[in-house]
């Protein structure tokens, strides 16, 4: 059996918000995956450097609560309508939300120090508090290669680094910000759901169709 | 004149004592539910000449000694004094003219496939005595029901008739005149009335002998080779005789498991969408879904063996194009999971491909050998429109997957502006599917319940298995376990559907006469809305509970019922995608409710109903309840309600008889609430 390494981190966050990407209407929905274009941005904005990166929460650490804000308009001086979002907090007797993100071990062997214990914000509304994680371990480990059902969201680009390959693909897009952060692309990404072979540790299912 | 293959049992709409009646009239009867032996000329009725009669020849045997055809014998056929035509060189059916042959080897194939349960293993077991109607696995009682309302499963009760069902046979242009003229008595009558095989509607089993009939035919011919004789040829394998084409009918053991050297394909759909559904319009998306399945269900009418508004099943050759099948579907934005199961017709069905995922995930290696040496695959596959590689912005706020060619206009009832693509733009201008919820019911700010039916055909074939071995459990077969082993579901989920697609028309029957309770997609009988009110929540819930124990009484009413009902109740405000994506979720039970931002329950059929009869219909409760609610939300505490509740069992035993059968007292007080007020709730 094929084994990929990877690096692994484990992160504990207090209340998070990865929004869904429609935008549309006062309501804000929020997902429960971390896609790459989540992760990576983060890594970028707090350690400087580019690296290949996916994620997700660990079920039945989180559950959904809502938070209305008004955004301000500066030049009026007004608030405008109020949008209420979801978000994600600590479970029942769990005072973090549990996350695990994974980089290619090539690509993120080098920043592996600098990672241990590091404090930074992800996904929206970091102005409201939104999103502080600590990355509490970063572990070395090694994941055998088989057939099953993706559970995280990656750039189509991407997926080959983390020993990704799609048999079916379930397609989506996520955003790639251009290197001034000013403007962007959408890029095809592999959704959850994907049938592939993967890392044990990114499928949400093994199984064994015929390919 | 055609072959119609929905004839070949016609046989079996006619009733036993007709038999007696001709046997005294003329000292003999005919055998079993084909005419091959029957004696026109002493009866003066014609025979027909019809090519739709040759179908009656689907059960013949040669008697080896007699050298002659013969309505075939299961004991001689078991000590080889008869041999099935299934096993005879098609060259050698001199009883059948030749231009007939490939019409009744294909209808036998067809026959095979759509039976729930093998001929062949019947044959060698012991027959329990036949039942009358149908019995249906979720409602056992259907048939004495109907009977008690004066229905009667036989459509042929005298010699007289014999006359009108030869006529038929002779005359008769289309299926849909056959299938619609005899519905009633197609749905009472059982494909079989032995025991087990009495489980199938004969009308199922002949509309879906007539599909995969007319599927094998596109792509089968009868081809003459250079020394004369004839052979057919599908998928380019020439076959002479009913087994070589099919192989064995099992996937364990050492007997019946040879490869068959036609392979067909039975695939599920799940019609799936990526859209966010972010105005009321956007729901039209479940209106054009519908008219698509619709649109495909009737082009390929013969592929599709049932489709529901989310779900389709196909039959289809290995070189049929399913894409090109699904290209309406994708290209309005919709993607498709396919499982798809590629067998020898001697073994498919569907839940083969469970069988063959499970005999893989745990190792059983003689299942796997006898699988792959046959050929037997299974699929998993995403059909997706297409979708570049990048996308500059703006994406469309409702598909993403699309580029927005436009970005909706400001307004005072849609402050926020979204971007949208052509397709999605199109969506909305197909109507208002509900004009009355974004005008007056916005203005007025009310609370909406939004329900949904849903049937999971996951859990239907799961359920469906079990019920079956528990039905063969009843009876002591000596070969329970092969009976189950070669068990075919496909039947009967359809006739479930059926069942299934009845009940939502009786729950609007009902509902299109009471004020407040809409259907906002007129085609679509899944999705209702309300203004919120325990009244008519009550009304929704009881009328599912007494139609589903009208249509399902038999069937499981837990989390593993295929069916299942959820209310999503919020403010009129709260988007409609987020009621979507509540009844999407997949571990459901019997009922879903969600009331946002209070409370998510879920109930079996029994948890319901004791709550129902225990606490919510009982007076001398109901100022208990009253209290605990107003102490829960005081107190947040559940230990300090189940002791509330312990001090006083003697003065309310009903809830405490709930307590004590393991229900949470929060499941009882939602329910309450939900049912018994808006007073109740904190404000």
């Amino acid at each position: 059996m094929d084994k990929l390494k990877l690096l692994e981190l484990h992160l504990e966050i207090d209340s998070i918000i990865v929004g869904e990407r429609f935008k549309g209407g006062t309501f804000r929905p929020c997902q429960t995956t971390i896609p790459s274009s989540t992760i990576e941005g983060a890594l970028k904005h707090y350690f400087g450097v580019e690296v290949p990166a996916v994620g997700f929460f660990e079920e039945n650490t989180y559950e959904f609560d809502e938070f209305t804000y008004s955004v301000r308009d500066k030049f009026l001086n007004v608030s405008k309508m109020p949008i209420t979002t979801a978000y994600l907090k600590p479970k029942g007797i769990h005072r973090k939300i549990k996350a695990k993100v994974y980089i290619p071990y090539n690509s993120g062997v080098n920043l592996k120090d600098d990672l241990k214990g590091a404090e930074f914000q992800i996904g929206a509304l970091k102005s409201k508090g939104f999103g502080k994680s600590k990355i509490v371990e970063v572990k070395e480990i090694e994941s055998e290669i088989k057939q099953g059902i993706l559970k995280v969201k990656v750039f189509e680009g991407e997926a080959g680094e983390f020993g990704i390959e799609a048999i079916s693909p379930v397609y989506g897009y996520l955003f790639k910000p251009d290197k001034f952060s000013i403007g962007g692309i959408y890029k095809r990404a592999l959704f959850p759901g994907s049938l592939v072979k993967a890392p044990e540790v990114l499928l949400r299912e093994v199984t064994y169709y015929d390919e | 004149m055609v072959f119609i293959p929905e004839l070949h049992d016609i046989g079996k709409l006619v009733d036993e004592k007709v038999k007696e009646e001709v046997k005294n009239k003329i000292g003999k009867a005919w055998s079993t539910h084909v005419f091959v032996d029957f004696d026109f000329q002493k009866l003066g009725i014609s025979q027909p000449t019809s090519p739709s009669w040759w179908g009656q020849y689907h059960h013949v045997c040669y008697d080896n000694n007699n050298k002659k055809w013969v309505s075939c014998d299961r004991r001689k056929l078991r000590k080889g004094l008869h041999t099935s035509i299934d096993e005879i060189d098609i060259n050698n059916w001199d009883i059948i003219p030749q231009n007939f042959r490939l019409s009744l080897f294909l209808l036998i194939l067809a026959d095979h496939l759509a039976s729930s349960v093998s001929r062949a293993t019947l044959e060698l077991e012991r027959k329990e005595p036949t039942q009358e109607g149908i019995l249906k696995l979720w409602n056992k009682n259907y048939y004495n029901s109907q009977k008690s309302r004066g229905k009667y499963w036989a459509a042929f009760k005298t010699i007289d008739d014999l006359k009108i069902l030869f006529d038929e046979i002779e005359n008769c242009q289309s299926r849909e005149e056959f299938l619609n003229r005899y519905r009633d008595y197609l749905l009472l009558t059982p494909e079989d009335k032995y025991v087990p095989r009495n489980i199938t509607s004969l009308y199922t089993h002949v509309e879906l002998v007539g599909k995969i009939y007319r599927v094998l035919e596109k792509n089968a011919r009868l081809i003459t080779e250079p020394n004369g004789a004839i052979a057919i040829e599908y998928n380019g394998e020439k076959v002479k005789t009913i087994k070589e084409a099919e192989g064995g009918r099992r996937t364990t053991g050492n007997t019946d498991i040879d490869k068959g050297k036609w392979q067909t394909r039975l695939i599920k759909c799940w019609i799936k969408f990526p859209h966010s559904f972010v105005r009321l319009h956007d729901i039209n998306l479940l209106r054009k879904r519908e008219e698509l399945v619709n649109c495909i269900a009737s082009y390929y009418k013969d592929e599709v063996i049932f489709a529901t508004s989310d779900f389709i099943t196909l039959f289809l050759s290995p070189n049929q194009d399913l894409k090109e099948i699904l290209k309406p579907l994708l290209d309005w934005g919709f993607y498709i999971k396919v499982e798809e199961t590629l067998a020898d017709l001697g073994i498919l069905n569907s839940i083969l491909d469970r069988k063959t995922l499970r005999a893989r995930e745990s190792n059983e290696q003689p299942r796997l050998n006898i699988l792959g040496n046959r050929g037997t695959k299974v699929y998993r596959k995403y059909l997706m429109p297409e979708t570049p590689d990048e996308l500059q912005p703006h994406i469309c706020d409702i598909c993403q997957q699309r580029k927005a060619i436009k970005r909706s206009p400001e307004s005072k009832e849609e402050p926020v502006r979204d971007w949208v693509c052509e397709k999605c733009d199109e969506i909305r201008d197909i109507g208002e599917p509900f004009r009355e919820y974004a005008t007056v019911w916005e203005e007025e700010g009310v609370k909406v319940c939004w329900f949904k039916f849903s049937l999971d055909q996951n859990k239907l074939e799961m359920w469906l298995q079990n019920a079956f071995g528990e039905y063969i459990d009843n009876y002591n077969f000596r070969q329970a376990d092969i009976l189950k082993d070669e068990f075919r579901p496909l039947a009967l989920q359809v006739d479930f559907n059926k069942d299934y697609k009845e009940m939502l028309k009786e729950f609007w029957k009902e509902f299109s006469r009471v004020e407040g309770i809409k259907k906002p997609i007129a085609k679509y009988d899944e999705l209702g809305v309300f203004k919120y009110s325990p009244e008519l929540t009550k009304m929704v819930i009881e009328k599912f509970l007494n139609l589903f124990e009208q249509y399902f009484p038999d069937c499981v009413s837990d989390k593993r019922s295929p069916l299942s009902l959820s209310l999503s109740i919020a403010s009129i405000k709260y988007p409609i995608r987020e009621h979507w994506r509540f009844f999407e979720e997949n571990s459901k039970n019997f009922l879903n409710v969600r009331y946002h931002k209070v409370f998510d329950e879920k109930y079996t059929e029994d948890e319901l109903k004791i709550i129902i009869e225990k606490a919510i219909n009982v007076k001398t409760s109901s100022s208990f309840l009253h209290k605990l609610v107003q102490l829960e939300e005081r107190l947040q505490s559940e230990i300090h309600i189940a002791v509330e509740i312990f001090n006083n069992r003697k003065k309310y035993p009903e809830i405490y008889e709930l307590f004590s059968k393991g229900i949470k007292p929060s499941k009882f007080l939602n329910l309450y609430r939900l049912l018994k007020g808006e007073e109740l709730w904190i404000s």
